[in-house]
């Protein structure tokens, strides 16, 4: 949930918010909207999640709108008119920079895509639902305790915008773990602003201690020996990999240069029609061109492969088991 | 408010409208198969009810499983039980989805006169309803579970009635005590309602410290039923036993853990919707109608917000708790803060629809179509409904009717179909169903080593002395099975496969 992109998203993110809290205040295009023009050039520069930017420049955009659509005299029509229209510009300009990444439009759109795929909870890159049971979202539960009850007995009255930003963002929270640290940082300043600066430092430590709350407290056995195993011995291993899909992160970190078998979110079907020992599970396995699989050592998959006589018990200890065809 | 109007009987309100919209398109639309076929466990309350009748005894000793024979029982809902046992007695499948349909749509009633009750306009009484009632559709299940649904809204609205000083202390205790004693017989969440009265009482607290008059007064009267409902509680076939089986139940997390319906909410599950709508119109109470909550109103959004989020069961009572609050929110803010075009457009509409709504009564309607459908039933004019081919080895038991000598011996059954199997071939003993308490944890353990293909399976099935299998299509096992030679594919259609051992 917090490996380094991601730390740097959130800082990103933080900037990204002030501008338009500084925009929002200010009223004026300038320098607002070309330090989140050049802002987002550089976020999707050097990292693919510039969504999460685009996600909040939209809230604010649409709180604009129905500010319009609220007002009560000339003077504040004039105002909501000024600032839908600046942040509209900036929303547009902001897409155009989007496109600074190598990639261009694609990690924007891979974005989007995993954000509506139906994945389990313990898919890598933490695209599924908070498990609220475990220990980890102890921190996310506290915090929206918080968040209720400082709207229920403090009554701030929030802009559009905020109110927006709160509200969609704790939605994304929970539909994907990944982005709740994001909330927490974007809803920090508001809830403060709403308290009118008071307790002060005070909101900062809370949000450091969710965010601490929120790391993975019991660590996954990783294959570690079963890896150095494989790399030892490269001759025996030919084909492509079937790997357990909860080691993906670990092997791209530690093995970049082999290829797993699920590289983002291409082939799950595949993936869980194999690992389940789904109907045609051999024949998905044999098409895939799957020469060895990594697993763990209970994973039923490695039941269905002991009984072929095309494949053999390559590697085994306590965390992982390796099968390989016989040639 | 409704005082000097005439009602007309033959007009049904909008609260009739609500029960005869929910009680036809729940028990008499496709829905009605969606009651019956998430599990076995409509089977299983069947059979159990049935045997109870049979037997004219509350069960203690079980003889549908081998692996658990004269295993002691602890029923948690005999009373539920036996009603489903009778009404599945009389009419088949259209009894229980009759049953489950009644409680559907009567909680939904009750909740919305509640609200009525409270001075919200039929407007958003009516839309606060179908927002909890899409909440609730997620366990629209027939099983004794809805008993407790329709009790969170009593107790709910006659506490809430308490802490208003609307309903008499006297009231409370005579209607509160007997019904806890009666949830307590009919489905095992009875500290559902404990839970509840515990929240009122920590509210009163609430107010008192904050210099409320009236406040401890309150608090202590609610401690007092509490007590009274606790000890209510302890009317059941099983005495203490109950409780502590529950509190077994819920602590391990064996049980607890391979139950979706105990899990976290998938946020990512179309079932879901009703759940996110709700928590949109609570943010839109906080956010744009800031009106004051009291101590009671934030501390049971806080706990039912956490149980709902920690078990997607608990999500439907969240929904029933959290539309009279939201609902009081919104009339305040109507009578007292709205003052936009839109607001007053909404108030006359609102206002308009109240006063028809007001001057109807239509209960008589309710009372009518409850007659037709039973007139109906008895003289067995209406359709059966069977639950779904696809959920259920609907084929794979008509096969083994039909050829005997298949699949003798000791079975190897998914727990979720071991309600039905019961109900379907009670000739035939099973390996387990879904009440995991009864079957324990090492049990339990030996379950999932088969079903999850761990490297033991094998050596499971022949502990258990297991001759067949009855397992779901595209199950990892079958496969498994299909690699053995000594294990024949004797059945398979796209529901259930069986394999036997040779």
């Amino acid at each position: 949930m917090m490996e380094t992109p991601h730390l740097f998203n959130l800082l990103m993110l933080l900037l990204w918010h002030e501008c338009l809290r500084w925009q929002e205040r200010g009223a004026r295009p300038w320098p607002a909207i070309p330090a989140l023009v050049l802002l987002m050039a550089a976020w999707a520069r050097l990292n693919g999640e510039t969504l999460a930017g685009l996600i909040v420049l939209a809230a604010y955009c649409i709180g604009a709108a129905v500010e319009f659509l609220r007002a009560g005299n000339a003077q504040e029509r004039q105002t909501a008119t000024n600032k839908t229209i600046h942040l509209s510009g900036a929303a547009i300009l902001c897409v155009g920079a989007a496109w600074f990444h190598p990639d261009r439009y694609k990690p924007l759109c891979e974005n989007i895509r995993l954000l509506f795929l139906e994945l389990p909870r313990n898919w890598p890159g933490g695209y599924g639902s908070m498990d609220f049971q475990s220990v980890e979202a102890r921190g996310f539960l506290g915090w929206l305790a918080v968040v209720f009850l400082f709207l229920a007995w403090r009554r701030p009255r929030l802009t559009s915008g905020a109110a927006l930003v709160l509200v969609s963002w704790i939605g994304l929270a929970c539909y994907a773990q990944r982005y709740i640290p994001f909330m927490v940082v974007l809803t920090v300043p508001i809830l403060a602003a709403g308290a009118g600066r008071r307790w002060g430092w005070g909101w900062g430590v809370l949000a450091v201690g969710v965010l601490v709350a929120g790391l993975p407290r019991a660590i996954e056995p990783v294959p570690t020996r079963a890896v150095r195993f494989i790399r030892e011995h490269p001759a025996e291993f030919g084909g492509r990999m079937f790997n357990h899909h909860t080691w993906s992160g670990y092997l791209a970190k530690e093995w970049p240069g082999q290829q797993r078998f699920i590289e983002g979110a291409d082939s799950i079907r595949g993936y869980r029609q194999i690992s389940n020992l789904g109907t045609n599970w051999l024949g998905l396995l044999e098409r895939s061109d799957v020469g060895w699989t990594l697993m763990p050592r209970r994973h039923c998959l490695n039941q269905g492969l002991r009984e072929l006589a095309s494949w053999r018990c390559a590697y085994s200890d306590e965390v992982a088991m390796v099968y390989r065809r016989v040639p | 408010m409704n005082k000097g109007i005439v009602r007309r009987w033959w007009l049904p309100s909008l609260g009739v409208m609500l029960w005869l919209v929910f009680f036809w398109g729940v028990s008499y639309s496709p829905w009605r198969v969606r009651l019956i076929s998430a599990d076995g466990d409509a089977g299983l309350h069947w059979r159990l009810g049935s045997w109870m009748s049979e037997h004219g005894e509350v069960i203690r000793v079980d003889s549908f499983s081998y692996t658990r024979p004269e295993g002691v029982v602890v029923s948690k809902e005999w009373l539920s039980e036996l009603l489903w046992g009778a009404a599945g007695r009389c009419w088949g499948w259209n009894g229980i989805v009759f049953v489950a349909g009644l409680l559907i749509a009567t909680t939904l009633y009750l909740l919305y006169r509640q609200m009525e009750t409270e001075g919200t306009d039929g407007l958003t009484a009516t839309l606060l309803v179908l927002t909890a009632a899409l909440a609730c559709s997620l366990h629209w299940l027939a099983r004794p579970l809805l008993f407790t649904h329709l009790l969170v809204v009593v107790f709910n609205w006659l506490l809430r009635g308490f802490e208003r000083r609307r309903v008499p202390e006297w009231v409370l205790f005579a209607s509160l005590v007997p019904l806890m004693g009666l949830w307590a017989n009919l489905h095992g969440a009875f500290p559902v309602g404990l839970v509840l009265i515990g929240v009122y009482v920590a509210g009163d607290s609430g107010k008192a410290v904050q210099g409320q008059p009236g406040g401890w007064r309150r608090a202590v009267v609610l401690g007092a039923l509490w007590l009274l409902c606790g000890m209510a509680t302890l009317a059941n076939p099983n005495g203490w036993r109950l409780h502590q089986m529950i509190i077994y139940y819920l602590r391990r997390p064996e049980f607890v853990g391979g139950v979706s319906e105990f899990l976290a909410p998938d946020f990512h599950a179309a079932y879901m919707w009703g759940f996110e709508a709700q928590l949109l119109v609570l943010a839109v109470v906080l956010l744009v109608m800031r009106g004051q909550w009291e101590a009671t109103e934030i501390l049971l959004v806080i706990v039912w917000g956490y149980f709902a989020l920690h078990s997607v069961r608990n999500v439907p009572i969240f929904g029933l708790v959290v539309a009279p609050i939201c609902a009081g929110h919104i009339r305040r803010y109507l009578q007292e803060g709205a003052s936009g075009r839109g607001a007053q457009w909404y108030r006359r509409l609102a206002g308009d629809i109240t006063s028809v709504s007001l001057a109807s009564d239509g209960r008589v309607w309710i009372g009518l179509v409850v007659a037709m459908v039973l007139l109906l039933e008895s003289g067995k004019l209406l359709k059966q409904v069977e639950p779904l081919p696809s959920a259920f080895p609907v084929g794979a038991v008509r096969f083994l009717r039909e050829h005997p000598e298949v699949g003798r011996g000791r079975m190897f059954n998914p727990d979720h179909w071991g309600g039905y199997l019961l109900l379907e071939m009670p000739e035939r003993k099973v390996f387990l169903d879904s009440r995991h308490e009864f079957y324990g944890t090492e049990l339990l353990a030996d379950y999932r080593r088969v079903v999850e293909g761990e490297p033991e399976w094998l050596e499971t099935l022949t502990k258990y002395q297991v001759e067949w299998t009855l397992m779901p299509a595209g199950h990892p096992l079958n496969q498994l099975l299909a690699l053995r030679r000594e294990w024949r594919r004797m059945y398979a259609d796209r529901a259930a496969t069986i394999y036997c051992r040779q």
